[in-house]
């Protein structure tokens, strides 16, 4: 597989957390979780902290968007040129597991 | 001990008289809200909305002021000059509690006075005032005159602007620079009683049956949700969050709902706008979450606010896409006194009757273009004065008596009230199909449901629920059981004097039930079960549903939706083809009534009357 260069674009609390609302993956993830561990080496442990949950699921605090289609899992696989949106949702916290 | 007193005011003669609340009436209906209702179903039967018979009944929740989960609000009830039916608006701030502390949980206000009059209600004293000098002046201007000339800086105020003076059918009471009464004409109501503001000090504490244990509760209630990411962002962001989410998913719609969403060029109203206006964020009453902007635009003074509504109605609907001019309307409409929902939802409808040529420069004496916000605002001043098109659309739903056969279509409304936080209707089938059974018409907060948007595990629902609901949000399957238990758990929310932002109308891990229980067990030393509280909720909504049926609108012919959405797929965006079908909308009213207990008409059954013991 060659070079994927996919741009994320946030908004809400991961804008205001970074300091700055696009950055630019450096490398080559197949996938949205990839993307978000190679964003955290690149940039900063936050981002994985804040956009996955301890399972490795994205966190239900936050929706993502590839190319408009909201992303279902960090499966979703990701194609050269995509642009990610990260908003924030109004959900989850500890988990949100079927316990309250 | 905790002060339960209720009090009339009949404007008319000037008498004011005021008696305990009946201890039954709190356990059976709570307080705010379902008290609300509960007087207006039992003591007044529909009457024309602005004549004085009309009853204006304000009344704070069960728990309204003490430490609890946002517990400064209240509901004003009344027959609504704006649908013609049912009104009732949930407001927060300050003034419930200050209320209480006054010593009063219900204000019923009657008649009208022969001139402006407002009421100053001290401890356990109400005096009916002359507001002469008040008439005229703008919501904010009216609470700082108050101020000065009772020489009180804490005294909290509920007042109309000159929109409800005039008889603006979607005026709004206001407190403060923004909480606000604000749907379904309760300023109007108020107007035409020539009642023009609502001054309140109360001293008084309010006593309770395990005060330390209380408070040490809430304590760790209010620790528990600040640790959670999503209280975290509503306290930073607040509501304007939403539009990324909804733009980006494809649910906001724009042009009154006939085109698709904004794509990127939305992204310039997302909340990460307000950050040069944002001077900070501020809360109700004893509110842990501070989900306010406090804002200040250029030449213009603080204000508070906008909430996603303006953003979403005016910014993506009318394709305003600035936030300056997002604020300046929002702060428009607070000191007008006027329904950010309804004024823009019926601004919206003279764009698209412009757009179509049922309405000409000679009506509207300036082109209504989308994206315009100097139009929005030119309109905005109009319907306050009552002058030229705006004296049409002050009307409301009832602007169409005055315009031609052919503008009808266009009017987004249900069961005659304008409809209220409508973009994604099609889309999330939870929510539009909820706003067709809303016992305040096209009010999507009487049982929004929102966790199905969230993609949350099938489990999680299914726990939440008790059967089984799709997390699928274009998906029909178990959404009538979902609408069904989130109007249960908002009517016992909003009885409480508690804030739907605190509960699962934002996350499936809020507090609820459970929570509430031990609440009113600490406050009250009342052991009320879960399925108590449950039934409570249920009391409340089949009481509204009997009013309704008593006004003429209880029926299933009536529980619809706008043409546009069963018959206009979304043109574009992730959610393109998304309608409702009626095929699927005639069996979630099916399985809606039956989860009731109502027939299938739509009409509670004695039986189920019966069983929750409504008079």
């Amino acid at each position: 597989m060659g070079a994927v260069a996919v741009t994320v674009r946030f908004f809400g609390r991961m804008h205001q957390l970074l300091g700055r609302d696009e950055l630019e993956a450096q490398g080559s993830p197949g996938t949205i979780g990839e993307l978000i561990r190679l964003l955290a080496q690149q940039h900063g442990r936050v981002i994985k902290e804040e956009l996955l949950d301890e399972e490795g699921n994205i966190d239900y605090s936050y929706a993502l968007f590839v190319g408009g289609e909201r992303v279902e899992g960090p499966h979703t696989p990701l194609r050269d040129g995509q642009e990610v949106t990260v908003t924030s949702m109004l959900a989850g916290g500890q988990g949100c597991s079927t316990t309250r | 001990m905790l002060h339960h007193k209720i009090a009339y005011i009949d404007l008319s003669t000037g008498v004011v008289g005021a008696e305990p609340l009946p201890r039954e009436w709190r356990r059976r209906y709570l307080g705010a809200r379902g008290i609300n209702m509960f007087l207006l179903h039992s003591r007044y039967p529909p009457v024309d909305p602005l004549s004085p018979q009309n009853p204006l009944i304000f009344g704070c929740g069960l728990l309204t002021g003490l430490p609890g989960f946002g517990s400064g609000r209240m509901n004003v009830t009344a027959y609504s000059p704006a649908s013609g039916n049912l009104g009732d608006s949930n407001v927060g701030g300050h003034f419930g509690p200050e209320l209480r502390f006054a010593g009063y949980d219900q204000l019923v206000v009657t008649g009208r006075s022969p001139n402006p009059a407002y009421l100053l209600i001290t401890d356990n004293k109400i005096e009916i005032r002359d507001a002469s000098h008040l008439w005229g002046m703008n919501t904010l201007e009216t609470q700082q005159a108050l101020r000065r000339e009772l020489r009180h800086d804490g005294l909290r105020v509920l007042t109309i602007g000159p929109a409800g003076e005039r008889g603006v059918r979607m005026a709004s009471i206001i407190t403060g620079p923004k909480d606000a009464a604000g749907r379904f004409g309760m300023g109007a109501v108020m107007g035409s009683k020539n009642l023009k503001a609502i001054a309140v000090k109360g001293t008084q504490d309010l006593t309770v049956a395990h005060p330390r244990e209380l408070l040490a509760h809430s304590r760790e209630q209010y620790q528990a949700l600040w640790k959670r990411k999503w209280i975290q962002t509503l306290g930073h962001l607040g509501t304007p969050l939403l539009v990324a989410p909804a733009n980006e998913g494809g649910w906001l719609l724009s042009r009154n709902d006939q085109s698709g969403p904004l794509g990127e060029r939305g992204r310039a109203i997302y909340a990460d706008s307000m950050e040069p206006f944002s001077l900070g964020m501020a809360s109700c009453f004893g509110c842990t979450v501070h989900c306010r902007h406090r804002h200040r635009v250029k030449g213009g003074p603080h204000g508070e606010g906008p909430e996603y509504s303006v953003f979403a109605w005016m910014g993506a609907n009318l394709e305003v896409l600035d936030t300056e001019y997002i604020i300046r309307a929002s702060d428009l409409l607070n000191d007008y006194g006027m329904d950010v929902m309804d004024t823009m939802v019926v601004i919206a409808f003279a764009f698209e009757l412009y757009q179509r040529g049922i309405i000409s420069r000679s009506l509207t004496g300036t082109p209504l273009e989308w994206g315009d916000g100097e139009a929005v605002l030119t309109l905005i001043h109009q319907m306050a004065h009552r002058e030229g098109l705006g004296d049409i659309l002050a009307e409301g739903s009832y602007c169409l008596n005055r315009l031609p056969p052919e503008a009808e279509p266009y009017l987004m409304r249900v069961r005659n009230a304008l409809l209220g936080p409508a973009p994604g209707g099609r889309v999330v089938k939870s929510f539009g199909m909820g706003h067709a059974v809303a016992t305040i018409g096209g009010h999507l907060h009487r049982n929004r449901p929102g966790v199905d948007v969230l993609h949350l595990p099938p489990q999680v629902l299914e726990d939440l629920y008790g059967g089984s609901v799709s997390n699928d949000y274009r998906s029909y399957e178990g959404k009538a059981r979902m609408v069904w238990w989130h109007e249960l758990l908002y009517a016992v929310c909003d009885s409480l004097g508690f804030c739907r932002f605190q509960t699962v109308f934002n996350s499936p891990n809020a507090p609820q039930y459970p929570e509430y229980r031990e609440m009113i067990r600490l406050a009250l030393d009342w052991d009320m079960s879960v399925e108590e509280l449950r039934e409570c909720g249920e009391r409340i909504c089949t009481t509204e549903r009997l009013l309704l049926g008593r006004i003429g609108v209880g029926g299933r012919e009536h529980d619809t939706l706008p043409r546009r959405w069963f018959e206009e797929p979304v043109s574009e965006g992730p959610c393109k083809g998304e309608l409702i079908e009626r095929p699927q909308f005639e069996k979630f009213l099916d399985e809606y009534y039956a989860i009731h207990g109502w027939d299938p008409d739509g009409y509670p059954t004695p039986e189920t009357v019966a069983r929750l013991g409504i008079e």
